[in-house]
């Protein structure tokens, strides 16, 4: 029987197939775009060749720029490319577009305030409309980001993809990890305070930031600055008295720690984190008091800006990070069900980053010596004479590298914009995805057999016939005006196809036929109407009759219905049918409203879709 | 992230988004029967009353933990017998709550409203519960025990308070209500009462609307009775309460020629409880204050045909405890403590004994339900019934 009492699992074969399928079309679609993407370059290469064989006699040439990347930027861009690829691949688990918001991003936000779970809710509904394209979208915007950031090391397109990288950082962070727990009274930086995705966003503006500002100490100092002010503060957090960290078993951290080895995993990891989960139980005031101190003197010591007093404290940080990353964070994603590696590996990367960028300044090159050894080198570059435009610029200063970073670029952006496009669509769609109610009750059965006929008063005591309704499509179902759960949702489902319907709506009538033998007075109906608001359509009919009338019809539409005992309600099969407007029967429904808004909206999308083929066929 | 914020959330108890629950209208399956659930008894007292004709109980029963499964049953028993029997309405979920309002032999039973029904099917019967019938109610009833009154004799058939305050009365067959007073109304018939809302309703031993009210201040039971369309305060005045001297009323009955009256006082960290009964035209009679903390709450409630009152009241720091006065003695008694899984009462007997005036305790355990009755020597309590309540948990939710 439907509706027994959930949702469809996670790995609901009829989602991961729509969630695969879905996937392997955007896969072909990125394969076309690298295909587009190698053509355009060879034929940029052609055009190059022909016009240095056109040409001839020396020219002012354009060089590239001279001067190394700077290691600091490297490390942030190779790093956090190398994340979001791992984070995207992470997104295509089968059970990411129904588990998603109920499994990771609720929980997430269940101990925030009421504005953030309002908030983050609001990204939760487009997820759970959309679980499909939401799904597939995740994937590829975050391998476009990450392929975007390995590819272009350099200039514009690198610098953008860093924005754009920070950019949709923010949009994680904000509805994914509800603002990365900070506003939950359970706080901690072992745990992933501040949001691993926040430290994503850091490292993108970094990237984003103009390349000279990595040829001084100064931005280098200040991230060490402000991570050292961050780490004292989280520090300070830890120690907070009442917090629950400074207990042993029964604390904080051993419960949080112990709920992390609960999660199906691999076998070793499991045992290293309840072994810690076990250490901590037995002494966690000093492990606390370990943590407080090693922030706190970490931290210290980057605020001091000693160089080798912060190299030090670098390498305290990452034995510390990774430490936790390991026996608290559990490595973040290999249980459950994970969609990064939490925070450490990006908090550790950020550290490293600022002291290189304090400490590793990159030399400025002797520049006009280095573009002529460049250009002397480069045996492509082609001229650029004064009359030349911004095109023909841009095509001189084309070298084979540039051009080749270039085209990488535009093509990881294209991956990204194939993961956005569908995203966008699903946030500003008003309905729901049918794939969700067929989920949850199967797909429709589809019928053609002549409807079994009916004679019955409305709510308004007037009689109604199914050959009365005869010219219109009729989608019928069995409501029960004192149910107290699914029959509201029921109706409200119809009164959304109705509503759908538009224009349409003349030519097709919403019929419910009472289901309960005992309330099944006209003034329970019109009572039911007036709840949910369906007293101003003109095409809703509520039907009732004699019993023996209703339990003639009731049987020769298969619906079930039963009277339970001391006060249970009346238990009736939720069925719901298409009839044609030759009075045949068409499909079979269950609607079944399912645990959540968006199963009650997809069904009204499923059933409005099984109308629309009837009214057009 | 994975689950870290997740076990964050776990681990502080904060309570999360519910989903919506799924399918009691079709749920088919056997469902095992649960656990019963811990002590928590939802907010609206379990309450019993008997007249001459017999005696009737509304308790919640199944997992009490649980709105959505916690089912409201209705008891009846004859005359002076303890045997009681499962008369709940069917056709609709009371998970919401249920009252009852009683005259003679006959019954008005109605649902609260719950989940998404905002408004109260109700049934009624002639021939003590054996048989029922629909009857429409336009609007939800307040989470009241005597939201529901019924008379037999009178120009009015049923009196119910509204969830908006209003009070609807209804002509011979209860198939059509229309507003009979409303809590602004009585504002303005008392203003030194200063009405707070609508407690309870009851037919006078003459067939009148009695109306009862919350009075902010001034001691006075916000009772209210109906002359030449007019609304007046007839409530008696409490010898006990302090502060501004607010009043509120618990239970209100009439059995006989005898209107039964229960209210509570506040007071200095204690809260008073009285009874007030009253005959046709006469004054008020008053029964000693009973005082009880004020965190603790009246659990459930039983009126006698003789006008003798029971509560069951119980709070977070102390245990259930029983009482009862009469009309008689006037001073309450405090009976053996309850057995566990105390959650109704009634007062079924019409030939009360000096002795052991027959007082009948509902334990509930689950689909369990067991009666007990005060031992001859009023020192234990003994077993008189069991029996099992077939509850479909997970039906109505």
């Amino acid at each position: 029987m439907p509706g027994m009492g959930g949702a469809p699992q996670n790995g609901n074969s009829l989602i991961v197939s729509a969630f695969h399928t879905e996937l392997f079309h955007q896969l072909l679609v990125v394969l076309l775009v690298g295909a587009v993407c190698a053509i355009a370059f060879n034929v940029i290469r052609t055009l190059q060749y022909r016009q240095l064989r056109a040409k001839e006699g020396p020219a002012p040439v354009v060089t590239p720029d001279a001067t190394p990347e700077p290691v600091a930027r490297r490390v942030l861009r190779i790093g956090f490319g190398g994340l979001w690829i791992l984070d995207g691949l992470l997104q295509l688990q089968s059970a990411m577009p129904l588990g998603l918001p109920s499994n990771v991003i609720q929980p997430s936000a269940a101990a925030s305030p009421q504005w953030v779970q309002h908030v983050v809710n609001s990204g939760v509904s487009i997820w759970s409309n959309h679980p499909i394209q939401a799904a597939s979208s995740v994937v590829w915007i975050q391998v476009g980001l990450g392929l975007w950031l390995l590819v272009a090391p350099r200039g514009r397109w690198s610098r953008l993809g860093g924005a754009a990288s920070a950019g949709w950082g923010l949009v994680v962070w904000i509805f994914g990890e509800a603002f990365g727990g900070i506003l939950a009274p359970g706080a901690t930086w072992l745990f992933g305070t501040p949001g691993a995705v926040l430290l994503y966003c850091v490292g993108g503006l970094l990237v984003a930031l103009p390349e000279r500002a990595f040829m001084t100490p100064r931005l280098g100092r200040l991230i060490l600055a402000l991570g050292g002010v961050f780490l004292v503060g989280m520090s300070v957090l830890q120690a907070w008295p009442g917090r629950g960290f400074w207990q042993g078993r029964g604390g904080t951290l051993p419960s949080m720690v112990g709920e992390m080895s609960r999660t199906s995993q691999p076998g070793f990891l499991s045992s290293w984190v309840a072994s810690f989960g076990s250490f901590d139980d037995a002494h966690g005031w000093a492990v606390n008091l370990f943590a407080v101190v090693a922030l706190a003197a970490i931290g210290g010591v980057f605020i001091s800006g000693r160089r080798r007093a912060v190299l030090v404290g670098i390498g305290a940080l990452v034995v510390l990070c990774l430490s936790d990353w390991v026996l608290v964070e559990d490595l973040g994603f290999l249980g459950g069900l994970g969609t990064d590696p939490n925070s450490m590996l990006p908090m550790a990367l950020l550290f490293v980053a600022g002291y290189l960028a304090a400490f590793r300044v990159p030399v400025e090159a002797d520049a006009p010596t280095a573009a002529v050894d460049e250009a002397a080198s480069n045996a492509h570059a082609l001229v650029v004479t004064p009359e030349s435009g911004w095109g023909a610029a841009w095509f001189a200063r084309a070298t084979p590298a540039y051009l080749l970073r270039s085209v990488a670029a535009l093509a990881a952006l294209a991956v990204v914009v194939i993961g956005a496009a569908p995203m966008a669509a699903a946030a500003v769609s008003q309905g729901t995805d049918p794939i969700l109610s067929e989920a949850l009750d199967g797909t429709p059965n589809s019928l053609d057999s002549p409807a079994p006929p009916f004679a019955l008063t409305d709510q308004d005591g007037r009689p109604v016939s199914l050959e009365s309704l005869r010219g219109h499509t009729v989608a019928l179902t069995f409501l029960d005006p004192v149910c107290t759960t699914d029959c509201p949702l029921i109706a409200q489902e119809f009164r959304q196809a109705d509503k759908q319907l538009s224009s349409q709506a003349v030519r097709v009538d919403f019929v419910a036929i009472v289901a309960n033998p005992i309330y099944r007075s006209a003034a329970f109906m019109n009572a039911f109407d007036r709840q949910e608001g369906l007293t101003h359509l003109s095409n809703w009919y509520f039907l009732t009759g004699s019993l023996s009338a209703l339990r003639h019809v009731w049987d020769s539409y298969g619906v079930l219905v039963n009277t339970a005992t001391a006060g249970a309600m009346v238990a009736h099969s939720d069925l719901a049918f298409v009839i044609d407007p030759r009075g045949r029967e068409r499909d079979a429904l269950i609607d079944d409203p399912g645990p959540t808004q968006s199963y009650a909206s997809s069904f009204s999308s499923l059933l409005l879709s099984r109308i629309d083929d009837v009214v057009h066929s | 992230v994975r689950s870290v914020s997740a076990t964050v959330a776990r681990r502080l108890r904060v309570a999360r988004r519910p989903f919506i629950g799924v399918a009691g209208c079709v749920l088919w399956a056997v469902v095992p029967a649960l656990p019963a659930g811990g002590a928590t008894v939802p907010e609206l007292p379990a309450s019993g009353v008997s007249t001459p004709d017999g005696s009737w109980s509304t308790l919640p029963m199944g997992q009490l933990s649980e709105q959505s499964n916690t089912f409201w049953e209705l008891f009846h028993a004859l005359p002076g017998s303890s045997r009681w029997t499962l008369v709940t309405p069917e056709g609709t979920a009371d998970n919401g709550g249920l009252v009852a309002g009683v005259s003679g032999d006959s019954v008005a039973a109605g649902v609260l409203p719950s989940e998404l029904l905002r408004f109260s099917p109700l049934s009624s019967s002639s021939d003590g519960g054996s048989s029922w019938s629909p009857v429409f109610l336009p609007g939800g009833l307040a989470r009241l025990p005597d939201a529901l009154a019924i008379e037999s004799s009178g120009t009015r058939a049923g009196l119910a308070v509204m969830r908006d305050g209003t009070v609807l009365a209804a002509a011979k067959t209860l198939g059509s209500w229309a507003p009979l007073v409303t809590t602004t109304v009585l504002r303005k018939a008392a203003p030194a009462c200063d009405v707070a809302g609508i407690a309870a309703v009851a037919f006078s031993a003459a067939g009148a609307p009695l109306v009862a009210a919350g009075c902010e201040r001034g001691r006075r039971v916000g009772l209210f009775s109906q002359t030449d369309e007019s609304w007046h305060l007839a409530g008696p005045t409490l010898t006990t309460g302090g502060g501004r001297g607010a009043t509120g009323v618990l239970r209100l009955e009439t059995s006989g020629e005898a209107t039964t009256l229960l209210a509570t006082v506040g007071g200095a960290g204690h809260q008073a409880l009285e009874v007030a009964w009253t005959g046709n035209d006469s004054g008020w009679t008053m029964s000693a204050p009973l005082l009880v903390p004020s965190a603790d709450s009246v659990r459930a409630s039983a009126v006698g045909a003789d006008g003798r009152v029971a509560v069951l009241v119980s709070g977070p720091k102390s245990k259930r405890a029983v009482y009862e006065v009469g009309p008689s003695g006037r001073a309450w008694s405090s009976l053996p403590p309850p057995p566990t899984g105390a959650t109704g009462l009634a007062l079924p007997g019409n030939t009360p004994t000096v002795d052991a005036p027959p007082v009948d305790v509902f334990s509930v355990d689950g689909s369990a339900l067991r009666v007990f009755e005060l031992t001859p020597s009023g020192a234990t309590w003994s077993r008189v019934q069991s029996t099992t309540v077939p509850i479909s948990y997970g039906s109505s939710s």
